[in-house]
Order: structure tokens, then C-alpha cells, then sequence
């Protein structure tokens, strides 16, 4: 014990300890810094998204990952390569996906919008929570048993997903916290992370299709696609801000007392302000989700113009019975409340959150006709029902 | 009847309850002027957002949260007297836990089964969570009683009420494993238990089912006093033991199923307060121990809402949070003081 004492009370072991830690320090600076054998022959930098860049090279194509609120901070590469092929020797840490990619497992179905606009649906081979999928032709395929379940939010079935040998299985960074994903990734499957749903920026999340896009080589396809989206998202965008009055907004409903509201930099967010209307929590630019208090909205939103999102509601006798008390708003005594599933299948299956994701230009004109009808008229809702 | 130190102490705590209630209309996320409070309880607020949040938001949270208060910490006072353990509570004999089955099964057993049309509109709804945490509670409370009526030692019943509670835990857990995500969410937040989303009519539900159980409570103060000294003491004074246990029991299934059903499992207060009450008090007379529970739940309740709600912050915390911070370490320190012999 005194030993241990008078090393840590010497000066010079600690001098020893610093050299130390800097020798580590430099080795990993060196390693990153590290000459490249190959160069890319393109690269691809997202007009919007944050969390990822695609670097092209002669035979692979490589897929950064980087954190959307913090782009300094690198999450994961893949590496897409033919297979057997040796894996490109510039990035031995990332993960391998091989091609021609096949068969895919989404484990959310973000993923089953996004490969729909792609007009693959067809690689799917296994979902999760299969009541919440709205494409028809993946629920066809779930009823015939061509497209598996594999498991649903409080497990999956690694066996089963191992058992299948996708060519990739689509995941979200939020999957990680589950058990199965670092179990997946020991039993050698290539599990990638599709972090589209931290993008703030509607157009940014419809980006991610350039993700998925590569995995198939579609990139071609998907950059036209995502041209018309944007050009025709940003000219409803100006459409919209030449209306004269902006209405102001809140979204959903609360779970007991805690009201959950996205904050004021958020997907939702934008798509309100885009669409010309004053969201009440758009100065609040918290990273997260805002747990408010059920009094703070009431007081801050009692008279406000519309209600947006109002969780699984599907009529306002929905919005009453979770309480008299929501039928003080003014939003539920002029009826001004809309839900975002209009395209719904009775196990709640939601169009919305599978090609609404890629299609940002549809939602944003849904939500210009609820908030100005007069510059858009005559128009057909999409995404978003008005509740009566 | 009571010694001049109790009547103090009860002085003091009926003060305390005025505080905790008028601290819970006047405090909350949205900060109101005192004055503009005043003139909204008064009736004759000009702000109707205000009045609302007053009148509607607060109010029945308030009188909710001090009637839980209450009716937990004197169900949790009789079961610590009927099965002489100081750790004994509503959650001990597994009500809770049937309470929780019942929202689990309703919330999250859509695969076994599932209501449509007009009775789906009920059962989905507070009503529906409440009745189905009546249910279980109740239907807990019965297999307790069936087996109370078997076996005569006290503590083989509690025992018997944590193995059914760990039983039930584990359906819930089985039930919360094939739950989709809007269903898990909440069930999850139901377990957090809070006050103020109590409506005017619920909290009338509450007064008067637990106004009964309160008025068995009081009844059965005489036998309580008897079982302090254990069974065989109080069939010598003439107490029919197993008729007051059935009385005890069903007091405290009507108090702690009721609130339960309408704010959640309210964790801790059933446990502590009665601990807290005779620390306070040092007796172990247990008229004066049902009053001190009475008014020290609801204080504490109170109080405990208050801090929930995290005044003068936009955003609010489960009561269970709080409940369970100044709870829990409050437990381990009575476990730590037990007479070794117990």
C-alpha cells in the first residue's frame, strides 16, 4: 500500500503518465492521417443532410457516417465492395457490405418509404413489427410469408435475421441501444445505420435516399429524384411565404401530464414554418424532443390556429376522450386539427412515415393547403386529414 | 384523548396541509401572480386560459393528490399493523401489481384481444385504464382474501402476496415483450403514476369510494389496536380476528385499488409515511397513528406534486421521481434500524 503511495505522490511518475498518454495520442493522429492509396473519383456532399457524405472510387464506394448535431464527430463508415473481392485497404475499420446487394432486412419502415420511391420494395426480405407497415406490395408479400417479421420493438429475432443471410440489414442508431444490433454485427453481418430521422431539414431527411440508393446502384435514379422533390419543395416554399398571415401551430397530444413537442429546430418544425405558419415552439432550439407541461401548452396554445399530429387520433370524439379538458382549445371548438394519417391501414400501418419521409414536397404542399387553401385550391390531402 | 404534544403536532400538520394545497394552486409551470390566483379561486378571474388552468388543471390535481395521499398512507399504516411488518404495503400484498395487470392487459393485449366500435372508445380511454386497474387490483385483493381465509400466520399471507406480485410481474413483462411502441409508451407512463391529469369527475370517484374506505379505516381502529399485540392477544380481548382481518383488508383494497386505478402506482408513500408518522409522534396508539396518516399523506403527496411540476420550468417530472428519491433511501433506513430480532 505505501508503495502505491509514493509512486503516486512522485512528480515523475506522472511526467511518465503524460509522455504516455502523448505517444498514444500521436500514434492515432498518425494513423488517421495516414497516406491514401486510392483517391475517390467523386464525391458526394448532401445539399441538406448532415449525417452522412459518399466518397466514389474505381470498384467501392464508401458511406460516411457522421453525427447530425455535431458533423465534427465521425459515427461509421461502410465500405460497399464486390464480393470476393479483398476489401480496399484505406478503410480497415469500416464495415463491408458486398455487392450486388440483395436481399435487405428494414428494421423500421422509414426504410420500406424510402426503397418504395426507389421502386425496389422488392429486395425486402424481413421487417419489423409488421402491423406497422403500410406499402401494399411488402404486405402482400407478409401475408404470402415471402417477407418475414423479425421481431418487433422489444426484440429481434437474431436466429431468424441470421438465418435469412441478407445482403445488409437497415438499422437506426436508436436500434443500438437493443441488444440484437452489436450481436448481429458479431455474427458477421453488415448492419447499417440509417440515421435519417436526426436530420432537421425535411429535404435533408429525403436524402437519405442517396444512402440506399448507392447500396443498389441507383444513384443516378435517385439524384433526379431528389431534384424534383427539392425544386418543387422550394417553389411551395415560396409560394408559401407570400401569404400575408401566418397561423400559429402546435403539435400533438400529451401522454398523462407531459406534452411532447418537437422543438423548435426539428423536422416538424420546418415543415410548419415552410408551409408558412408560425409554430409557438420554434424559438425553443433544445436538440430534443420538449417535454412539456400540459398547463404550458394550454396557456401558450389555448387560441392558437391549428393542431397538428395529435397522435393516434383519428376523429375529434378520439381528442375528447382523452380528456374534456382538450376540448377547451380553440383549435378543437373551431375544428382546426389534422393528422398526418390519412393513408392508414386499420393495425396502423402509416403512409406518412414511409414515402412521406422521401417525398417532403407532397407533405409540404398538405400542409400549405390546411394553412393557406386559398393559394393552393382545389387541392387532394395526401398525408393529412382534417378530424371531425 | 390525545396528549398536548399530539394535539400540537396535529396543529401543525393541519397548517402543513393548507400549505401543501394552496402550494400546489399556486405554483406550476405557468407562473400565475398570487393575486390574479386569488381572484380566479374567487370566481371572478378575467383571464379564462388562467381560470382554466386554475380551476381546471390544478384544482383537481391538488385535491387529488391529498386525497391519494391519504388513502395510501393509511392503507399502508393497517398493513404494516395486520401483518406486524414494517415493510408491508399496498405493493407488498400485490394489489398494485394487479392494478398494473389490468392496464397491461388492456393497453397491451391487443393480440389476445380487442374491443371496437363504441365499447373500444371507453376502455381505451382514462375510464377504461381506471376500470381495468380496479379490476386487478380487486381481482388480486380476492385471491388474497381466499387464501387469507386458509392460512393463519401473517406472514405466511405476505409472502404469498409477493410471490402472486412477482407472478403478475412476470405476465406484464410477457405482455410488454410483444408490445408495439405507442402501447409500451403508455404503459410505461401510466406506471410513472401522476396527479394532475385527474379530472373534476374522477377526483369525485376518488372522495367518494375512498370516503368509504377511510370510514372502514375508522371503524376498524379497535381491532387495529388489538392485532398490535398479535393475533392470539387480540382473540383474548374478544376481537374476531378473522372477520377484522377481512374488514382490514377490504379497507385498504378500496383505498389503494381506487388510487391506483385513477393516478398510477404511487410509489412509496403507502410504505414510508406510516414509518414517518411514528417517528414523529413516538406512539404506537393507533387512533392517533390513522389521523397522523391521514393528514402526513396528504402533505407529503402534495408537496410531492408540487415538486413534480417543477415550478417557474416549462417542463414537468413523473411523480414517481419524486416519490421515490425521498422514498427509497427513507425504507433503507428503517430496514437498517429494525430491532435485529425481527
Amino acid at each position: 500500500m505505501g508503495y502505491f503511495i509514493s509512486i503516486l505522490s512522485n512528480k515523475r511518475f506522472y511526467c511518465w503518465l503524460l509522455l504516455g498518454f502523448s505517444v498514444l495520442a500521436a500514434c492515432d493522429n498518425q494513423s488517421a492521417l495516414k497516406q491514401r492509396h486510392c483517391h475517390p473519383t467523386k464525391t458526394y456532399y448532401p445539399k441538406y443532410a448532415k449525417g452522412f457524405w459518399i466518397e466514389y472510387f474505381n470498384g467501392f464506394k464508401v458511406i460516411h457516417l457522421r453525427d447530425a448535431y455535431d458533423t465534427t464527430k465521425a459515427i461509421e463508415d461502410y465500405v460497399i465492395y464486390p464480393k470476393g473481392k479483398k476489401k480496399p485497404a484505406d478503410f480497415p475499420n469500416a464495415v463491408a457490405v458486398f455487392t450486388p446487394v440483395q436481399k435487405n432486412i428494414c428494421l423500421s419502415t422509414t426504410h420500406v418509404g424510402l426503397l418504395e420511391i426507389l421502386g425496389i420494395t422488392d429486395s425486402i426480405s424481413g421487417v419489423v413489427d409488421g402491423k406497422r407497415v403500410y406499402n401494399k406490395n411488402v404486405l402482400r408479400k407478409l401475408a404470402s410469408g415471402e417477407v418475414k417479421v423479425v421481431g418487433n420493438e422489444a426484440g429481434m429475432n437474431n436466429e431468424l435475421i441470421f438465418s435469412m443471410q441478407p445482403s445488409v440489414v437497415l438499422a437506426y442508431s436508436f436500434n443500438e441501444g437493443n441488444s440484437s444490433i452489436p450481436k448481429l454485427k458479431s455474427l458477421g453481418m453488415s448492419v447499417m445505420l440509417i440515421n435519417d430521422y436526426n436530420e432537421r431539414e425535411p429535404l435533408a431527411r429525403a436524402e437519405w435516399l442517396k444512402v440506399l440508393a448507392s447500396l443498389y446502384n441507383l444513384d443516378d435514379k435517385a439524384d433526379s429524384i431528389l431534384n424534383d422533390a427539392e425544386a418543387a419543395y422550394n417553389s411551395l416554399k415560396t409560394l408559401a411565404a407570400t401569404a400575408v398571415k401566418k397561423p400559429t401551430v402546435f403539435c400533438n397530444m400529451p401522454w398523462n401530464d407531459v406534452w411532447y413537442m418537437p422543438s423548435g429546430d426539428s423536422y416538424f418544425s420546418n415543415f410548419i414554418t415552410d408551409a408558412g405558419g408560425d409554430f409557438l415552439w420554434r424559438n425553443n432550439t433544445s436538440q430534443r424532443v420538449l417535454n412539456l407541461d400540459y398547463e404550458v401548452v394550454y396557456a401558450k396554445a389555448a387560441k392558437a390556429d391549428f393542431l397538428l399530429n395529435p397522435n393516434e387520433a383519428n376523429t375529434l370524439k378520439d381528442i375528447s376522450a382523452q380528456g374534456k379538458r382538450f376540448e377547451n382549445f380553440e383549435v378543437f371548438k373551431q375544428k382546426k386539427i389534422y393528422n398526418n394519417n390519412l393513408q392508414q391501414t386499420a393495425t396502423g400501418g402509416n403512409d406518412f412515415w414511409e414515402s412521406g419521409v422521401a417525398q417532403p414536397h407532397l407533405v409540404l404542399k398538405d400542409l400549405i393547403s390546411i394553412f393557406h387553401p386559398e393559394l393552393i385550391p382545389n387541392h387532394q390531402p395526401i398525408y393529412y386529414k382534417q378530424l371531425q | 384523548m390525545f396528549s398536548s404534544r399530539h394535539i400540537l403536532l396535529f396543529v401543525v400538520l393541519a397548517v402543513l396541509l393548507c400549505a401543501a394545497f394552496v402550494a400546489q394552486l399556486f405554483l406550476g409551470s405557468v407562473s400565475v401572480p398570487a393575486a390574479e390566483v386569488f381572484t380566479i379561486l374567487l370566481g371572478k378571474g378575467k383571464d379564462e386560459i388562467l381560470s382554466r388552468i386554475i380551476l381546471e388543471n390544478r384544482l383537481p390535481g391538488a385535491v387529488g393528490a391529498l386525497i391519494a395521499g391519504s388513502a395510501l398512507a393509511l392503507s399502508g399504516l393497517m398493513m404494516q399493523i395486520l401483518f406486524r411488518n414494517p415493510v408491508a404495503g399496498p405493493y407488498v400484498l400485490g394489489m398494485s401489481a394487479g392494478a398494473n395487470l389490468g392496464v397491461a392487459l388492456l393497453l397491451m393485449g391487443s393480440s389476445f384481444f380487442s374491443f371496437s366500435g363504441i365499447l373500444s372508445k371507453f376502455f381505451y380511454s382514462e375510464w377504461g385504464i381506471a376500470l381495468a386497474a380496479a379490476i386487478g387490483s380487486s381481482a388480486v385483493f380476492l385471491l388474497v382474501l381466499l387464501v387469507a381465509k386458509r392460512i393463519t400466520q401473517s406472514v405466511s399471507l405476505l409472502i404469498v402476496g409477493l410471490m402472486l406480485g412477482s407472478a403478475i410481474s412476470a405476465v406484464v413483462e410477457l405482455l410488454q415483450t410483444f408490445a408495439g411502441k405507442d402501447e409500451l409508451k403508455q404503459f410505461v407512463l401510466w406506471t410513472f403514476a401522476s396527479f394532475r391529469h385527474l379530472t373534476p369527475q374522477q377526483v369525485w370517484v376518488m372522495a367518494i369510494c375512498c370516503g368509504f374506505g377511510f370510514a372502514l379505516s375508522i371503524k376498524m381502529m379497535k381491532p387495529l389496536q388489538a392485532l398490535q399485540g398479535g393475533e392470539n392477544f387480540a382473540q383474548t380481548v374478544g376481537i374476531d380476528t378473522r372477520r377484522a382481518k377481512q374488514t382490514i383488508i377490504i379497507a385498504t383494497g378500496i383505498l389503494a385499488g381506487t388510487v391506483t386505478a385513477f393516478c398510477g402506482p404511487v410509489a412509496f408513500i403507502g410504505l414510508a409515511v406510516p414509518h414517518l408518522c411514528r417517528m414523529i409522534f413516538k406512539t404506537a396508539n393507533t387512533v392517533t397513528l390513522t389521523f397522523a396518516c391521514v393528514l402526513l399523506g396528504a402533505v407529503v403527496c402534495g408537496f410531492c406534486n408540487v415538486a413534480a411540476s417543477m415550478p417557474g420550468s416549462e417542463y414537468a417530472l413523473p411523480v414517481n421521481v419524486i416519490t421515490s428519491i425521498l422514498g427509497a433511501p427513507f425504507v433503507v433506513y428503517i430496514i437498517i434500524k429494525q430491532p435485529k430480532t425481527v
